[in-house]
């Protein structure tokens, strides 16, 4: 199956639930997103990273720099308390839109 | 998120190494996964950069979604800007200075339409005021309504709340606390302070019966109560000697009073004491100034009627010499501030569009040059494109450039303004009061800044439209400046020249109308010799001079000492002048024709005259005689009459011998002369029959002293002072010009039509051959190995020459047929500023479309000259 893109708004989303279950880097970032959604869902790098470094500039995110299992300096993201606070905000949010979504397709 | 701000904009570096370290960390892990799938390291590396997309794209992305990004990018893109204004000075002086000028310009001009036509008056209800006038056909520049009028329209006007007038007054000598002092007073009706909104500072105002009964009472302005009393308040109720009389001081101006127009003195009010002249017989004393504060709603044709009915009313009380002169005489109502600028509105709103159009060429010249300069730079932008700025980024760039650019000539051309506005008052006739308030305020900066940031999103516009056009790749593989002819010759460029052109057709075409208007008045014969001429109005105490007798006598002993006046070759006295009209106006008839019925006689100007009149103003005498000094008033009547006369009256006949009846005069003048036509009432006005008669006949109160000398003006006219000072100090002694002065001030306002017009049309005409040139330089230039192929095999350089002529003058005849269709449109607007010419006037119409073709040739040979002298070989090896 192809990679669909993203629906606007999803990614936040996404980034938060997956640095809920532990920090990462950004690769580690994009290969979980992919893993987590049975590869429907691929991010670029071009969006990824724009997207990291607006969410630590907002406080969701924290960042620092550790050693990776390859031995490479990297950057390693988790969330922030205020990010989780995010992360409950936004699925909530979801949940609507994806049952309002749903009522409308199955209206007659 | 204000650390975040903090951080990206202070400890740059850092940010911009952890971010290239982070990209970098990222792009190598992807090649360690690929290299575990079994890739070599080095299919792995150039898999891994292609699914990244470019390092340099993914940190340019995020540079573009940090917070102050647009700060960090408005910085860079200044810096980038400045550098390439700095590589290419020449393009941005250029730049500069077009959009100082026409940034000035307009800048300048909107000074002018902001104070004339959208300013604010500092009276109260500015908008209720109107300026009364009356205008009598044969004296068309003495606006003063007589006093009888006034004091009638005071009392019964029901529209206008209150009718009040100023003016008059003079030079008078204060003495009688500290230093003498020369001041200007000017008299004003009891209510005039109170219908403009202001109270006096101290004291109080006149009172209506201050104003009846003639109390010497006075009002002090701000500056002389300052000046001569120390600001002192005990000032009030102290008594002035005011030319020897003493007059109580009842009130002070607040410093902001100021008389709507600036002819007078505002230093010292005095009472008008105009209801004490409420009859007839003080129709000479004319009230210089009359406003009227209307009530809410009413027009000015609603008062003019009223004014008009009420003038009626009265009219049978009068002498029926009087009544003959009110026939054609009319009441003109304007609005205040319409009358303070004058005629000049339209004038100065058509050289607002026209220095508005000199702007737009500019720009598109600019535009031009920036889309020139842009194929230039195709592979600077290409790269950047490459690296990862967006069209936007590239956009704001170039935008940022041409800002940078509108702004440096907006504050120069700012600089111009101010100083110019000092000039363009010079510039205004006389009767634009308002012009000494013209000068830059908060509107022209709004409205300066505005045209700039117009002016830089035109220019920076174009080379964007015209760069995005092109190709990433490629752009980025051709060779260095040799490309296809649609390449280095975009459509939008030949557009904008061809535009620009059509502009400044419209511009050249308006000039011309106006040269020719301009031409047309200046080489009218005025009938007159004004050479060495001085002209001084004299005014004689009506009361001290109640009769006839007392008033030829003045006149006959100032004709005599002004003679003896050393250097003085003619003197002669006239109740009216070359374009100036006479004072009187008078019902005539020919003797020998059945009687006209009541009320039919024409009415025609008439001025009494002195025997030289017509030697010392030059105005030939066609046939038989001029007057002598046996030519009295107890002699048989004789008359000289203007040749309009002569035609008009006795057509086909010999006029002199023949009789006419004047109105108002007793006895019958026999026709003597016919004197040349004169231009009696200004250039515009066509010559209108006129009679004149001996002056001992028609000694009025105010006549001219007229003088032919060699003698150089100033000295003349202390000398004719001096001999009017010796016959009686109380006559007073105005208006002194030169025929030529006064011939040039009838010109005026033609020539300064003409000459910013011809300066704009100028201007506009050599940007636009600057324009056509660069065009054409650029496609040489672009073109150069083709023009070495086309020689090479055989092409002469005629061939070579006409093709690019050809070009260039396809351009200029296009730009110049869309600018004549133009021109047809707009110079209707002129209408009203032209003389004995129509706005479509196909000669005028040729000859600038005829002037633009040569300078357009000229602006396309120079390069194409350029074109054929390369040696084609150089061309072909160039590359």
């Amino acid at each position: 199956m192809a990679a669909e893109d993203l629906l606007p708004g999803t990614l936040d989303l996404l980034i938060l639930q997956t640095l809920s279950i532990g920090p990462h880097h950004g690769l580690g970032i994009s290969r979980r997103i992919e893993q987590i959604t049975g590869g429907t869902f691929k991010v670029m790098p071009g969006s990824l990273f724009p997207a990291l470094h607006r969410m630590e500039e907002q406080g969701w995110l924290a960042a620092e720099w550790g050693e990776s299992e390859t031995n490479r300096k990297a950057k390693y993201y988790r969330l922030t308390k205020s990010g989780y606070r995010r992360l409950g905000l936004e699925k909530v949010r979801w949940d609507k839109v994806a049952l309002a979504i749903r009522s409308a397709l199955e209206a007659r | 998120m204000f650390r975040a701000l903090l951080r990206n904009l202070l400890r740059r570096r850092q940010v911009e190494h952890d971010l290239d370290q982070e990209v970098r960390t990222y792009a190598d892990m992807l090649a360690d996964e690929k290299a575990q799938c079994g890739m070599s390291r080095q299919e792995a590396d150039r898999a891994a950069r292609i699914e990244l997309g470019g390092i340099e794209q993914v940190k340019e992305q995020v540079r573009a979604s940090r917070s102050g990004a647009w700060l960090d990018q408005l910085a860079a893109d200044l810096r980038y800007a400045l550098r390439a204004l700095r590589r290419n000075p020449g393009f941005a002086a250029v730049t500069v200075l077009t959009l100082a000028l026409g940034i000035g310009a307009n800048a300048a001009l909107f000074s002018a339409v902001n104070t004339l036509l959208l300013g604010d008056l500092p009276y109260k209800d500015a908008d209720r005021l109107m300026y009364v006038s009356e205008f009598w056909p044969h004296e068309p520049t003495v606006p003063g309504p007589p006093a009888p009028d006034f004091t009638n329209w005071h009392a019964n006007s029901r529209l206008a709340d209150q009718i009040e007038a100023y003016g008059g007054g003079g030079a008078v000598n204060l003495t009688g606390a500290g230093e003498p002092e020369h001041i200007i007073g000017t008299m004003v009706t009891a209510g005039f302070l109170e219908m403009i909104g202001l109270r006096p500072e101290l004291g109080r105002n006149f009172t209506d019966e201050e104003d009846s009964t003639g109390t010497p009472v006075v009002m002090l302005g701000h500056r002389l109560w300052q000046r001569h009393f120390g600001s002192s308040p005990d000032v009030i109720g102290r008594q002035i000697q005011l030319d020897g009389v003493a007059r109580t001081v009842v009130g002070v101006l607040p410093a902001s009073f100021a008389f709507p127009d600036n002819n007078f003195g505002q230093e010292l009010l005095l009472p008008m004491g105009v209801s004490l002249k409420p009859g007839w017989r003080e129709r000479n004393f004319r009230l210089v100034r009359v406003m009227a504060h209307v009530r809410p709603g009413v027009t000015p044709d609603a008062l003019r009627t009223e004014l008009f009915d009420l003038l009626r009313r009265t009219a049978q009380d009068e002498p029926p010499q009087f009544v003959t002169m009110r026939k054609d005489m009319e009441v003109r109502v304007v609005p205040l501030r319409q009358w303070l600028s004058g005629d000049v509105s339209r004038p100065v709103l058509v050289l607002q569009a026209a220095v508005g159009m000199v702007l737009l060429i500019g720009c598109l010249n600019i535009a031009n040059l920036q889309i020139a300069r842009g194929i230039a730079r195709r592979k600077e932008m290409a790269v950047r494109a490459a690296l990862g700025a967006g069209r936007g980024r590239i956009a704001r760039l170039l935008l940022t450039e041409a800002l940078l650019l509108s702004f440096l000539g907006g504050s120069a051309g700012l600089a111009l303004a101010y100083v110019s506005t000092s000039l363009l008052r010079r510039f205004l006739p006389a009767d634009v009061h308002l012009a000494d308030r013209i000068r830059i305020d908060h509107r022209v900066l709004a409205f300066t800044l505005a045209i700039a940031i117009l002016s830089g999103i035109l220019t920076g516009l174009a080379p964007f439209l015209a760069a995005s056009r092109t190709r990433l790749h490629q752009t980025l593989k051709e060779g260095a400046n040799r490309t296809t002819e649609a390449a280095i010759h975009p459509r939008l460029n030949r557009v904008l020249v061809i535009a620009e052109i059509a502009v400044a057709m419209v511009l050249l075409a308006a000039s011309g109308l106006l040269i020719r208007s301009f031409l047309h008045m200046a080489s009218l014969d005025p009938g007159f010799n004004p050479d060495g001429v001085l002209t001084i109005r004299l005014a004689l105490p009506e009361r001290k001079y109640a009769t006839d007798l007392a008033r030829a006598a003045f006149y006959d002993e100032l004709r005599e000492r002004a003679a003896s006046i050393p250097g003085v070759h003619n003197v002669a006295i006239g109740g009216g002048l070359p374009l100036i009209g006479t004072r009187a106006l008078a019902g005539v008839w020919p003797v020998d024709r059945p009687a006209a019925p009541p009320g039919g006689r024409p009415s025609v100007p008439i001025a009494g005259v002195s025997p030289e009149y017509f030697e010392t103003l030059g105005i030939p005498l066609i046939q038989g005689r001029a007057f002598t000094d046996r030519d009295r008033e107890d002699s048989p009547g004789v008359a000289i009459v203007n040749r309009v006369f002569a035609d008009r009256f006795f057509p086909g006949e010999q006029a002199i011998g023949k009789r006419i009846s004047v109105a108002g005069a007793d006895n019958q003048h026999e026709i003597v002369g016919i004197a040349g036509n004169v231009r009696q009432q200004g250039l515009r006005a066509a010559a209108v029959p006129t009679v004149y008669v001996p002056y001992r006949r028609l000694p009025e109160t105010e006549e001219l002293l007229i003088l032919r000398s060699s003698l150089p003006s100033s000295a003349l006219l202390a000398a004719a002072a001096e001999a009017v000072r010796a016959i009686d100090p109380d006559v007073p002694v105005y208006d002194a010009a030169t025929m030529q002065e006064r011939l040039s001030e009838a010109l005026s306002s033609q020539r300064a039509n003409m000459t910013l017009m011809g300066a704009l049309a100028a201007l506009a005409l050599a940007l636009a051959g600057v324009g056509i040139f660069g065009v054409i330089a650029y496609l040489v230039n672009g073109r150069s190995l083709e023009f070495g192929i086309r020689m090479a095999l055989g092409a002469q350089h005629r061939d070579v020459l006409r093709m690019v002529l050809g070009h260039g003058m396809v351009l200029a005849l296009a730009g110049i047929v869309i600018g004549l269709g133009g021109a047809l449109a707009a110079t209707r607007a002129l209408r009203t500023l032209l003389f004995e010419i129509s706005p479509g006037d196909p000669w005028t119409l040729a000859a600038s479309a005829l002037l633009f073709t040569v300078v357009a040739a000229a602006a396309c040979y120079i390069p194409a000259r350029r074109a054929v002298r390369v040696d084609p070989m150089t061309t072909l090896r160039h590359d």
